[in-house]
């Protein structure tokens, strides 16, 4: 059965953005070993940026605090636990089994854990990402083992 | 079908950071999982300069399973370095990175030109338990560190014996041989435990030989030592616990060392006096039949189940019931291992059983006549059955929940005498 994959990528080449940074995500689809793109999924700004005013304030662009990255801000969690921006991305990738990006904060790898979407923050570029991580899953889905030959 | 094994006595290879750990100023770095240190946390005497909680652990997760752990390890050694200081510094690969393939002695290669030696050993739990793990350890040492040398020290001996943590007595144990060795004029090099460390793992090379006394652990090792750096090996396969092994061993060692047998009859003479000494004192009680059961058994590794069965029948005049040796000894040892339970005094011979699971081990207890209450030396898991059974129970082996050591010692004459303590302690406090 096919699945998704979410890439954060600027040019489709190469992962070179983080989770926080993705004004949106490259959506692949996977079957077997094989993938091909199908669509790339805008994340809707201006949610973020009524987030950010209510919580921390500024206008947030990655400043640490608040910010579309959903960092420290965030309505939702309170104190620290701002999970309001990141859950809202992580909604925009619900439908997939895995999201591949360069960096992950450790908020939103909570939230896509609880989506159980399995999040690979790498340095690569995007073909060998997707390579590897079908291959994963296609073991994982097979019963074979991992073991390299 | 998937077998369920009930209360093993072991850990698996990677509990080797134990071995790690014994050696003063050694650290172990774990390519492994999250919680792989988290096995090391029941025991005691494990905390100090380095415990297994700050052991440095690559902490592999889903990511490294896919893209590979190399990156982690590399940067893992490379903190290590720079923040601990240690003396050896020895990489433990778990399960996780050996099944996905990392190439973990080509990561720690690169470190070959640091200012510490950095070594590697495989560790894989599939690979077998922590007292496999334990020869991985001194192999990796061996073949990744010691030189081979042809300066030779006269009457250097290398005393290999118990796995340092999983056996409660390893410390004081090796004490008590080295002093034993010492007293034959001979110079003891062990490697383990206060002030040893990286000095003597350096002197190994010019020992004239290995002295292993052990069933099979590190046998692998002094056969390995024996090619590589041509030192002839010793191998005495029981601990020599009371009089009547420890003067056998003794007699052993000074024939193979070449040691003048006067004075090894003087050592034997001297050490035997006192010991009758104390046994004559208390024969009363000894022999008072009412205070301690007739027949025992042994619930422990091969090392302490030959060990005290040789005693217990040779010094102490008991009969053996069933042993059950628990380490799930390699097959190609059990013959030799069960030929050795036949040789013990008055034309005796126990019934020795390979099992690693403790519900059959039980099954077996509860259905032997042991002719009035049984007296059970084990681990915490045989307590609950022996008191069901109204019998006498001593923990000698792991796990170790009901007793203390910090550098008691159950070796030699001095160690048997210990025993006795203990053993007749639980005996007589059931009649006070």
């Amino acid at each position: 059965m096919s699945y998704l994959i979410a890439v954060a990528t600027s040019d489709a080449k190469v992962v070179d953005l983080g989770f926080g940074a993705a004004k949106g995500f490259h959506i692949y689809e996977v079957e077997g070993t094989e993938y091909k793109e199908k669509e790339y999924r805008e994340f809707a700004e201006e949610e973020t940026a009524e987030q950010a005013a209510e919580g921390c304030g500024q206008d947030g662009q990655g400043s640490g605090c608040g910010g579309q990255t959903a960092g420290c801000g965030g309505n939702s969690g309170g104190g620290c636990g701002g999970a309001g921006g990141a859950s809202k991305k992580v909604e925009l990738i619900a439908d997939c089994r895995s999201l591949v990006c360069q960096k992950i904060g450790f908020q939103a790898q909570k939230q896509l854990e609880k989506k159980a979407i399995a999040g690979f923050d790498v340095d690569c570029s995007v073909d060998e990402a997707l390579a590897k991580i079908a291959a994963y899953f296609d073991k994982i889905d097979n019963h074979i083992s991992l073991r390299r030959e | 079908m998937a077998k369920l094994l009930d209360k093993q006595r072991y850990k698996c290879a990677l509990g080797a950071m134990q071995t790690v750990q014994a050696i003063e100023r050694a650290i172990p770095i774990l390519h492994s999982g999250p919680g792989c240190a988290q096995k090391l946390s029941d025991g005691n005497g494990s905390s100090g300069y380095f415990s297994p909680n700050i052991f440095p652990c690559t902490s592999i997760n889903e990511k490294d399973v896919v893209f590979g752990g190399v990156k982690k390890l590399h940067s893992t050694i490379e903190n290590s370095l720079k923040v601990i200081d240690a003396d050896l510094y020895v990489v433990l690969t778990g399960c996780i990175p050996e099944i996905v393939g990392d190439d973990s002695g080509e990561v720690v290669s690169e470190f070959a030109d640091a200012d510490k030696p950095v070594i590697y050993a495989p560790t894989a739990g599939f690979k077998g338990n922590n007292y496999r793990g334990h020869e991985q350890i001194i192999d990796a040492i061996i073949d990744q560190y010691t030189k081979k040398t042809d300066k030779k020290e006269k009457g250097l001996v290398n005393i290999w014996a118990d796995v340092p943590y999983q056996d409660l007595y390893w410390l004081g144990n090796l004490r008590e041989l080295e002093k034993l060795i010492k007293e034959l004029g001979l110079t003891p090099n062990t490697i383990f435990g206060y002030q040893r460390g990286i000095a003597n793992i350096d002197k190994i090379a010019s020992a004239e030989f290995n002295l292993l006394i052990s069933p099979w652990v590190s046998v692998k090792n002094v056969k390995k030592m024996e090619k590589k750096l041509g030192i002839p090996y010793l191998h005495y396969n029981t601990l020599p616990i009371g009089a009547f092994e420890t003067s056998k061993f003794l007699r052993e060692v000074g024939k193979f060392a070449g040691v003048d047998e006067n004075k090894v009859e003087a050592v034997i003479t001297e050490h035997e006096s006192y010991y009758y000494y104390l046994i004559e004192r208390f024969a009363d009680l000894f022999l008072e039949n009412r205070v301690i059961n007739k027949q025992f058994s042994v619930v422990a590794d091969a090392q302490y189940a030959l060990g005290i069965t040789k005693f217990l029948t040779n010094d102490l005049g008991l009969v053996p019931a069933k042993q059950f040796i628990t380490d799930d000894t390699p097959k190609e040892y059990r013959e030799a291992i069960t030929e050795e339970f036949k040789k013990l005094n008055y034309g005796i011979e126990a019934e020795v059983v390979f099992e690693t699971d403790s519900y059959k081990i039980h099954e077996q207890i509860k259905s032997h006549d042991y002719h009035g209450y049984p007296l059970v030396l084990g681990g915490y898991y045989d307590k609950e059955v022996t008191e069901d059974l109204k019998g006498n129970f001593l923990n000698i082996s792991w796990p170790v929940k009901d007793k203390i050591v910090l550098n008691d010692a159950i070796v030699g004459y001095e160690g048997g005498i210990r025993l006795i303590e203990d053993i007749y302690t639980v005996a007589s406090q059931r009649f006070n």
